[in-house]
């Protein structure tokens, strides 16, 4: 692209470059700028700024537009705003951190005084029984859906079936075609208005939300309960809308969501509030408890709570400790136990626990089952397959998905997309069903939907078996039909289209995972490998079951495709209920992923990317040392002081051009810059501002009600914006005290910090505002995620992002 | 009658290597020709030996109810193994076998009864629990298994007295099919293929009739090995010998939509890439250290 802002390897450049060469970098740079190709971040600044030392920095932070801005040179001294089309090297404005560090105020000291040990321990035992409680309630949705889905999805097939049957005895089966795809369309339609217009965010999956999230970004919308019902009815359309998806996704998303309305024990969608939990109303309990649902949502979704607590852990691991990881075990449990318990209930077995997730992988017990070493190097070659799979997948995705956002985003435009998708997986499917020769006789076990036409009466069309139904079940007949039921033209023609449907359904605008998607793609081939491996040898192999090697594609493509290390291997192990398959599941998930970073990272990744949020990987850049804080940071920085007036804090707060969060408190009469004394957000300022606590009004009524912590938990996590504030003229003269609010204790780094030391420390608190401090505790700058996240390696070294708005 | 009475001197012979295990130097159980005497006494040895309940007040139970009950086990069994063989081919099985099924279970119902009313003890002890191999139990799992796996009960009322009507009316329309398959066919050529056809038209409808009786079945979960064997048979006698399913193959039309259909998505990115207004982002500009020169360091960038 040639909109890359790339600036090339830091550190390859040696620190002795003294004043001398600054200097005349400095005069380059000053007169490069008349020649040089316009800076993306110095668009706009001749404007905004009179300095123009600042306009020169902010030039040199970023280069190399290349040939696109040619033509916009003509224009930069008209120009304010430089816009640019949609890129992944970007980062978004609009998304900010969590406030995951406590603020240790007055207030908080007061209130930890007066709450005795007992309270405290109640506390931690409310903390057990909202994770029961979300462990509960995620299997409840998890039940529902998959009740709906099967119900819905057999009136569908049947209706499907009959007219088939109809005409195929009569002629005319072009009609079924129509009626197939139409169904499709319609059903998939609904899924995509309810999410298009009421809730985007609970499109696609909502593993990569639910990553940013755990990292520490606040996603707008994300844990509310309207994305709660938009994401359970859309998944649930999107998966009997035929589409090449999976229902267990967005089961994470779904749990995360739980989690995070229980443990606040109200609603603001639907103004109820219970009373009950106020002690958890903020981010940091938040957080804890969100980990915990989306722990319980993976447990549910595949059987697995082991691996559900593995995936929290792997995804949101720098805030973990023992006693957490305990809970959220307890409530992946406990999910995937009323999971069990209600589907026994619905199948009529009550207590008879055989379906402990939504996708049942079925056993995997018998003596084929079985693998022996010599096998073992051929699950590593699949592995590599899957790697190579997954990589080719996730990098059409992309390319897919930037369409995407810059050519599709309208919301019509959307949902009109997603019908044609789904009209076009029907007749992609029925052209296959019609064209295949390939009739198996009916079996005890044959499976729910079996589509007789042309096959002699007593026989089922195999390739109907695949495509005919619920992608779930097409899993587990790929798994564990025996061997013969597919021929392998069947299984190579349906590996190499349901590929390009699954990568062109996802990213689409309707609520709906990758995850059985992957699997089916991968058992399909697994199974066709397997069958190949039979053929090849003229001796009949004993130990090639084409289940096994299904199993093991599965594992590989899933693992090219979404790249996750620990938490897959254990979900699959857990899924499949045999313990001896970890080793190859693990051989082939290593491999998997090793082959496939080689070519592009994994799908999530790539969909956080492009959403332009700032995330926070597990370190640094690894050639970032060189950096030092004071070239990271913010500046300069809007500072309050410890006593400041009313007028000038609604005014830094309603100012629009900069939304800040977090305002360093100094000292009144520090001098220049300041020293710093605490730190204020504007969530506290407006609470503050509501309830007018202005030194004059204190000291005219000394009996008025005193804030508590409680009133900023009542105000969490919808804080009024500022303008609804009302401030009168004779107020903004008034003082407000802030030394009783402000986190007395912020974190602070001196300015020659390097950047891979302020990351972590960043990394590992769940930072939000990090502020930079000279030898005399003065102000320097304010280090946010932003600021961190926008150094990345890419292909020439280190890379600076841009900030955009989206 | 040969095996069952291997059958219980196998029982036999195995209790009193028991007995012969825990008191080898008793004479008696070595030469003791009488079978009766001897299982009676190796009964209550091998009950004296069992732990408390069996020293209960009840009496001990009469040796000679269980051998009966033995035998009388044994001929269903037999009689049941001979019916459940002969109807193996066609499967027939459900329908001629129940009354022996039946049977078996009553008996086996009396084995587990206790003896007398008040009593505890029944012949169960001695007769299915007092060995290693468990002879009668695994007999009675095998037949067990067997009718489970042909589903017959859902071809049966409840306690296996009888065919369900619907069974009844399946298999009565199946024989009127086979016996227009035969009709049909004998006045034809006989070992040709060549014209079936007349087979086709003539029997359609009980064909079609029979294959509706089978779907409503398949509905109301009553479908036993018999029904299935009958349908399957029937079906690959339709299709595949007489060749009657031709199914009408439209080919073309279905070629013309799905290209309308598949078409659709070309038209939708090509329009939208044309005609839709590329998103733009605007780009802002980050707040930084005015005057840093240690970011100046920075400022030169090799590839200019």
């Amino acid at each position: 692209m040639a909109n890359v802002a790339t600036r090339e390897s830091w550190s390859g450049r040696p620190e002795e470059e003294g004043a001398a060469a600054a200097a005349a970098a400095a005069a380059a740079a000053a007169t490069a700028a008349a020649e040089r190709t316009p800076l993306l971040n110095g668009a706009g600044t001749p404007r905004r700024f009179s300095s123009s030392l600042l306009f020169r920095i902010g030039q040199l932070s970023t280069v190399d537009l290349g040939d696109e801005n040619q033509e916009l040179e003509t224009e930069l001294a008209t120009m304010v705003v430089k816009e640019i089309p949609h890129t992944e090297n970007l980062l978004s404005l609009k998304y900010e951190s969590l406030d995951y560090d406590n603020s240790e105020n007055q207030l908080f000291l007061e209130e930890e005084r007066r709450i005795n040990h007992a309270a405290f321990r109640t506390v931690e035992v409310t903390r057990w029984v909202i994770c029961g409680l979300i462990g509960i309630l995620t299997g409840l949705i998890a039940c529902f859906i998959d009740i709906m889905v099967e119900q819905l999805a057999l009136v569908k097939y049947q209706v499907i079936k009959s007219n088939i049957d109809k005409f195929t005895e009569k002629g005319g089966l072009s009609f079924s075609l129509l009626l197939w795809a139409s169904l499709n369309a319609v059903i998939v339609m609904i899924g995509s208005l309810i999410v298009a217009f009421i809730e985007p965010v609970a499109a696609g999956s909502g593993i990569p939300q639910i990553k940013c999230f755990l990292n520490g970004v606040k996603i707008p919308h994300v844990v509310r309960l309207k994305t709660l019902v938009v994401k359970v009815c859309g998944v649930i359309l999107s998966v009997v809308g035929g589409l090449a998806v999976g229902k267990e996704g967005p089961m994470i998303h779904s749990g995360a969501v739980v989690a995070a309305g229980i443990s606040q024990g109200r609603s603001t969608s639907l103004k109820k509030d219970f009373k009950i939990f106020e002690y958890f109303r903020r981010d940091t309990e938040k957080r804890d408890f969100v980990s915990a649902g989306a722990a319980a949502g993976v447990s549910a979704a595949f059987g697995a709570p082991v691996g559900g607590v593995l995936f929290s852990l792997e995804e949101g691991a720098s805030f973990w400790n023992q006693l957490l990881t305990w809970r959220i075990f307890f409530a992946s449990m406990i999910s995937t136990f009323t999971l069990n318990f209600v589907l026994s209930i619905y199948n009529r077995k009550p207590g008879d626990l055989t379906s402990p997730g939504l996708i049942n992988f079925g056993r995997f017990d018998t003596d084929e089952n079985s693998y022996k070493y010599f096998e073992l190097p051929i699950f590593i070659g699949m592995g590599a397959v899957g790697g190579m799979l997954g990589a080719l997948f996730n990098a059409l995705n992309n390319w897919l998905t930037v369409f995407r956002i810059r050519y599709v985003h309208r919301r019509c435009l959307q949902v009109i997309e997603a019908m044609l998708v789904a009209a076009v997986t029907a007749t992609i499917a029925f052209v296959l069903i019609y064209s295949s020769s390939d009739c198996q006789p009916l079996r005890e076990v044959s499976g729910e939907y079996m589509l007789q036409l042309f096959c002699p009466d007593g026989q089922y069309n195999a390739m109907a078996s695949a495509f005919f139904t619920t992608p779930e079940s097409s899993v587990r007949r790929l798994f564990h039909d025996p061997a013969g039921s597919f021929n392998p033209q069947t299984l190579g023609l349906f590996t190499l289209l349901y590929f390009f449907l699954a990568c062109w359904t996802y990213g689409l605008t309707v609520s709906a995972g990758v995850f059985i998607p992957s699997l089916l793609l991968g058992a399909a081939w697994g199974r066709l490998f397997g069958i190949l491996i039979t053929k090849l040898s003229t001796a009949t192999i004993a130990w090639a079951d084409p289940g096994k090697y299904a199993l093991m594609g599965a594992a590989a493509q899933l693992g090219g495709i979404v790249r996750m290390t620990l938490s897959l291997t254990v979900i699959m192990v857990e899924a499949t209920g045999n313990v001896t398959y970890g080793f190859p599941i693990m051989l082939v998930l290593i491999t998997a992923k090793i082959v496939g970073d080689i070519f592009v990272e994994g799908l999530y990744d790539l969909h956080i990317k492009l959403q332009s949020v700032p995330f926070l990987h597990w370190e640094a850049p690894v050639t970032s040392h060189s950096l030092t804080a004071k070239e990271v940071l913010s500046s300069p920085v809007t500072w309050l002081h410890r006593r400041e007036k009313v007028g000038i804090i609604v005014d830094i707060l309603s100012d629009t051009r900069t939304n800040h969060n977090g305002f360093p408190v100094v000292e009144n009469n520090s001098g220049e810059p300041p020293r710093l004394c605490g730190l204020i957000l504007r969530s506290q300022l407006i609470v503050l501002l509501k309830h007018k606590v202005f030194v004059e009004r204190e000291n005219m009524s000394p009996s008025l009600r005193r804030l508590k912590l409680k009133d900023f938990r009542d105000a969490y996590p919808r804080f009024p914006p500022i303008q609804s504030i009302h401030v009168s003229q004779d107020e903004r003269e008034c003082l407000m005290d802030l030394s009783e609010f402000m986190n007395p204790t912020p974190y602070t780094v001196p300015q020659e910090a390097s950047l891979p030391r302020v990351f972590k420390l960043f990394r590992a608190l769940g930072l939000r505002h990090l502020v930079v401090v000279n030898s005399h505790n003065r102000v320097v700058g304010l280090v946010t995620r932003k600021d961190l996240a926008r150094y990345r390696i890419g292909k020439n070294g280190l890379e600076e992002l841009c900030l955009a708005q989206t | 009658m040969m095996n069952v009475r291997a059958l219980i001197i196998s029982l036999l012979l195995c209790e009193c290597c028991v007995v012969m295990g825990w008191l080898p130097d008793d004479p008696q159980s070595a030469d003791s020709s009488d079978l009766m005497a001897r299982s009676a006494w190796a009964q209550q040895l091998s009950l004296s030996l069992l732990p408390a309940y069996s020293l209960a007040p009840d009496p001990p139970v009469d040796p000679n109810i269980c051998l009966q009950l033995l035998h009388e086990f044994a001929n269903n069994s037999a009689d049941l193994s001979n019916c459940l063989a002969s109807m193996a081919w066609p499967v027939r099985v459900c329908q001629h076998c129940y009354r022996e099924y039946a049977q078996l279970i009553t008996t086996m119902e009396k084995i587990g009864n206790p003896i007398q009313n008040s009593s505890t003890i029944s012949c169960a002890t001695t007769l299915l629990r007092s060995d290693r191999v468990h002879v009668i139990v695994a007999l009675k799992d095998f037949f067990d298994d067997v009718w489970t796996d042909s589903k017959c009960s859902s071809c049966l009322d409840s306690n296996n007295t009888s065919v369900l009507n619907s069974t009844a009316e399946f298999m009565k329309s199946f024989d009127d099919l086979i016996q227009c398959f035969n009709v049909t066919k004998g006045s034809a050529f006989p070992n040709q293929h060549a014209n079936f056809s007349k087979v086709c038209q003539l029997c359609k409808t009980s064909y079609k009739k029979l294959n509706e009786q089978y779907t409503e079945l398949e509905h109301n979960n009553s479908l036993c090995i018999d029904i299935e064997d009958a349908m399957n048979s029937t079906r690959s006698l339709w299709s595949g010998l007489f060749n009657c399913t031709l199914p009408c193959t439209d080919t073309v039309p279905v070629i013309a939509v799905s290209a309308f259909i598949l078409f659709l998505p070309v038209v939708f990115y090509l329009s939208s890439f044309l005609h839709s207004e590329q998103k733009k982002r605007k780009l802002i500009i980050a707040k930084r250290l005015k005057t840093s020169n240690a970011s100046l360091t920075h400022i030169l960038d090799k590839s200019n």
